[in-house]
């Protein structure tokens, strides 16, 4: 199974062969409610940790969502653009970017529970 | 209150509101009104969704929150923001219940037959499907009397802030709304409702002071009167010309994140 750590904003980040695929944990989703509009980043688009990388809307309320790590966009996952409900009906499959050239000090510092106990490095959070 | 203004100013103080929140200033309550008249749409709705050819020539914004279409012109409407931390809720649902509650509570302290759309007869299917104009859809907190949609409501978020509009509508001119709206978009007349259609015949400055009462009633909350600090109106002006007049704004509301979005709808 693919290595996968979450961020303190609820996406979870994982290892995936091209890069890192990041989603949005069951948690974020069961507070959000029914997605009904989904915007991703632009294929080659540079994130910085922290700022915005995905325009959502669920329940009338319009949201951006910042990226968890730093990287260039190297995949979208279009799917969830044509059909939103994916995220509400298989949240831990639905990823949302994928992202290349990470910096591996932001990848330990995730969590690797979704709680958030504690990271790799061991700290309380 | 703020005195009746264009549709960029209306949209540029609530962000300036919502920013000062967000920096850590007081929660906020703010009414205001609308001229000229004007078409609010949803933060991500398409410039061209379930809109007439017409409608491209009314004065036209993008709101910061989500939802649908809004003819803007005899209603009242409310803004107001606040840290998640000040609410004892989180879900979307839950906030929208809290801070909506007041605009119940009043309906039903005039014996009118208010109820929240998820408490009535409506299929709850239909909850939360898109429309491209507001009043045509439900929400689950939506308020309906009589069955009937009065006024709607949205939000717009980020991790530390919540973001409200409302839509108060003092009477509803149908005929305007069919120059505006695509047929099969407009919102079922007998399924809307107005103020004036329930009987309220009193003024706006009157209205404000009930709808302030009852949120002060209903959230525990404390009135303190405030305006725009020069820094802030001069902060709005920028915002009007930047972002709320310009047509990257307008066009694809992509103010933060540049995005691919869907394909326009065809269906509501």
């Amino acid at each position: 199974m693919a290595e996968r750590r979450f961020s303190i904003n609820g996406e979870w980040a994982e290892k995936a062969p091209e890069g890192i695929r990041i989603g949005l944990t069951q948690g974020v989703v069961d507070d959000l409610g029914d997605i009904t509009f989904v915007g991703l980043p632009e294929l080659g688009t540079s994130l910085e940790a922290g700022t915005p990388a995905v325009a959502l809307e669920a329940v009338k309320a319009a949201l951006d969502l910042l990226s968890p790590l730093s990287g260039t966009v190297i995949g979208v996952n279009g799917a969830v653009v044509q059909d939103p409900s994916l995220l509400n009906r298989s949240p831990e499959d639905a990823w949302l970017f994928c992202l290349k050239g990470v910096p591996d000090d932001q990848w330990r510092s995730l969590w690797e529970t979704a709680d958030g106990n504690k990271n790799s490095e061991g700290r309380l959070s | 209150m703020t005195p009746p203004a264009a549709g960029p100013w209306n949209m540029a103080v609530d962000e300036i509101l919502s920013r000062s929140v967000e920096a850590g200033g007081l929660p906020f309550l703010r009414f205001y009104e609308w001229k000229p008249g004007s078409l609010s749409l949803g933060r991500f709705q398409h410039p061209e969704w379930g809109l007439t050819p017409e409608s491209q020539s009314v004065p036209r914004v993008r709101r910061m929150t989500g939802g649908g279409a809004i003819w803007h012109e005899t209603e009242l409407t409310y803004s107001l923001g606040c840290r998640t931390e000040h609410l004892p809720v989180t879900g979307v649902k839950a906030s929208f219940e809290l801070l909506s509650g007041f605009l119940l509570d009043t309906w039903k302290s005039w014996d009118w037959p208010a109820a929240w759309a998820k408490d009535t007869a409506i299929d709850p299917k239909s909850l939360g499907v898109p429309t491209a104009a507001c009043f045509a859809g439900h929400e689950a907190y939506d308020i309906l009397v009589g069955g009937k949609k009065l006024g709607g409501n949205a939000q717009s978020r980020s991790r530390t802030t919540i973001f409200q509009h409302g839509s108060i509508p003092i009477r509803l001119d149908f005929e305007t709304l069919k120059t505006l709206f695509l047929k099969d978009f407009l919102p079922p007349r007998q399924q809307v409702t107005s103020l004036s259609e329930q009987g309220w015949t009193g003024s706006s400055a009157e209205l404000i002071r009930v709808l302030q009462a009852a949120f002060v009633q209903r959230t525990s909350a404390q009135w303190k009167p405030s305006e725009l600090s020069p820094d802030e109106q001069a902060e709005a002006e920028i915002l009007v010309t930047e972002k709320h007049s310009s047509s990257f704004w307008l066009e694809k509301g992509n103010g933060s994140v540049r995005v691919q979005g869907p394909a326009m709808p065809t269906t509501h």
